[in-house]
């Protein structure tokens, strides 16, 4: 045997190490410990070191930071997956593969202080949760097939909307791999954020340890950074898991995200009917009121017209008698020209007693000195006329 | 306008232009001639939204995971 030839062979150190854990590799090539954590403490933000203890004995802890996905503190009592190894320093210690919480005291811390670190980040602040469209379309669905809520929440939806695209991302929904998967499928739904409406995670219920992948940090952040808005459903009526904290909505089961998702078609078409015969009413009503502006148009079109008729009718009698005015006026002193033309017609004149005297060539005679004595003068009176003969004359 | 696919039917926009009818409907501002044409729109996209409900099915695909 190997072991009995190397009593008599003289080693290096290292060549003594690699053997040391060659043998520990073939005895224990994955360990399962359960422990107390102590001295917890990270180096270069990369490295993680604690000791995992019982009442009696202590082991030195070994891992890396992209390995650790929850939050470890001491105290806390923890489940580790490892290998045993002896470093090239002689030290014995486990290097850890994974590691997860037992018991639920631990559990419960681990959430407090995720949830106390996240908050302080605004994670799950209320300011940035987003509505979901109210009639989606395009349904990006992360969950397990296998499990009852793909069914629950897949039926509850084709009761009550059409229409829907779903575009199902296969993960599993409890162990250490579905932390990779989920954050994977949240990842690949956001290369191209337009083409879905929503983004739905679900599961159904289970214990409080089942449910540790929803709290886990990178999927609690990977739904914080979703483009596209989140709906989270883990089905577990009194913890509400991180992850539902980031998302935009939280539903209690599946049955409920379908619910809140989308709205019942039958309550939809009601509305619609609804709002048809409203519109008929507000059309109606429409007609009315034109109707009763077209009467009032009327109307005032016809006081217009009676206002101008009495208005034109004013004028007319107003014209009237002005005009009466004015030729009256006319008359009047169509009159008086009349009159004096009357006084000075010649023939008047003769009648008032008067005559014309005319002497030579019908010459009307006004001064006694034109005459010679003996001249013969015609004297015309009111009636006939006289030829007389100058027999003498003064002044 | 007669919905001749369903896929091609934005229901969204239908809905949205449907409130926006009733909206106009309901304002001060109506105009006869213009109710009128859009009581007709919005009776045309209540029946096009109840057939597209009553005919668009839901479908489930499942993504190819990336190994």
């Amino acid at each position: 045997m190997k072991t009995l030839k190397m009593i008599d062979q003289v080693l290096t150190v290292s060549e003594f190490n690699d053997y040391v854990n060659q043998t520990l590799e073939y005895a224990y090539p994955e360990v399962i410990i359960e422990g107390e954590v102590s001295s917890f403490k990270v180096n270069q933000n990369k490295w993680v070191f604690f000791d995992l203890k019982d009442d009696s004995s202590t082991i030195s802890c070994f891992m890396s930071i992209y390995q650790l996905k929850l939050p470890i503190q001491d105290g806390m009592l923890v489940k580790v997956h490892a290998r045993p190894k002896l470093t090239q320093w002689g030290k014995f210690s486990i290097t850890i593969m994974s590691i997860e919480l037992s018991g639920e005291g631990s559990v419960k811390k681990a959430y407090e202080i995720l949830k106390a670190k996240l908050d302080k980040e605004g994670i799950f602040s209320p300011d940035r949760k987003r509505l979901l469209p109210q009639f989606p379309k395009n349904i990006a669905l992360i969950t397990s097939r296998q499990a009852a809520a793909f069914n629950d929440f897949t039926t509850v939806l084709s009761d009550r909307w059409s229409g829907l695209n779903i575009s199902h991302y296969q993960v599993q929904v409890q162990g250490e791999a579905a932390i990779d998967q989920i954050v994977a499928a949240v990842e690949y739904f956001n290369k191209q954020p337009d083409d879905y409406d929503a983004l739905v995670i679900i599961r159904g219920g289970g214990s409080l340890e089942d449910l540790q992948v929803f709290q886990a940090e990178p999927i609690v952040r990977s739904i914080f950074a979703s483009t596209i808005p989140t709906m989270v459903a883990i089905g577990h009526e009194d913890d509400v898991s991180l992850a539902e904290l980031a998302a935009d909505i939280r539903a209690a089961t599946p049955t409920d995200a379908a619910r809140r998702l989308v709205p019942d078609k039958k309550e939809f078409l009601d509305d619609i009917t609804s709002s048809t015969l409203m519109q008929t009413e507000l059309l109606r009503k429409t007609i009315v009121k034109s109707r009763i502006v077209l009467d009032s148009f009327n109307h005032s079109i016809l006081i217009l017209f009676k206002s101008l008729q009495s208005t034109i009718a004013n004028y007319q009698v107003g014209m009237t008698a002005a005009m009466d005015r004015l030729i009256a006026a006319h008359w009047s002193s169509l009159d008086a020209v009349n009159a004096k033309l009357v006084s000075l017609n010649p023939e008047a004149v003769l009648q008032r007693g008067y005559a014309v005297v005319r002497g030579d060539g019908d010459s009307v005679v006004r001064n006694y000195q034109d005459i010679s004595i003996g001249e013969q003068l015609n004297i015309k009176l009111s009636k006939g006329q006289l030829d007389v003969k100058v027999i003498d004359k003064y002044k | 306008m007669i919905m001749s696919d369903s896929k091609d039917f934005d229901f969204n926009k239908a809905v949205e232009e449907l409130k926006g009818i009733t909206e106009y409907l309901e304002s001060d501002e109506v105009q006869l001639e213009e109710a009128m044409q859009k009581y007709k729109r919005g009776s045309e996209l209540a029946s096009q939204v109840k057939v597209y409900l009553d005919q668009a099915e839901n479908t489930i695909k499942s993504i190819k995971q990336p190994d």
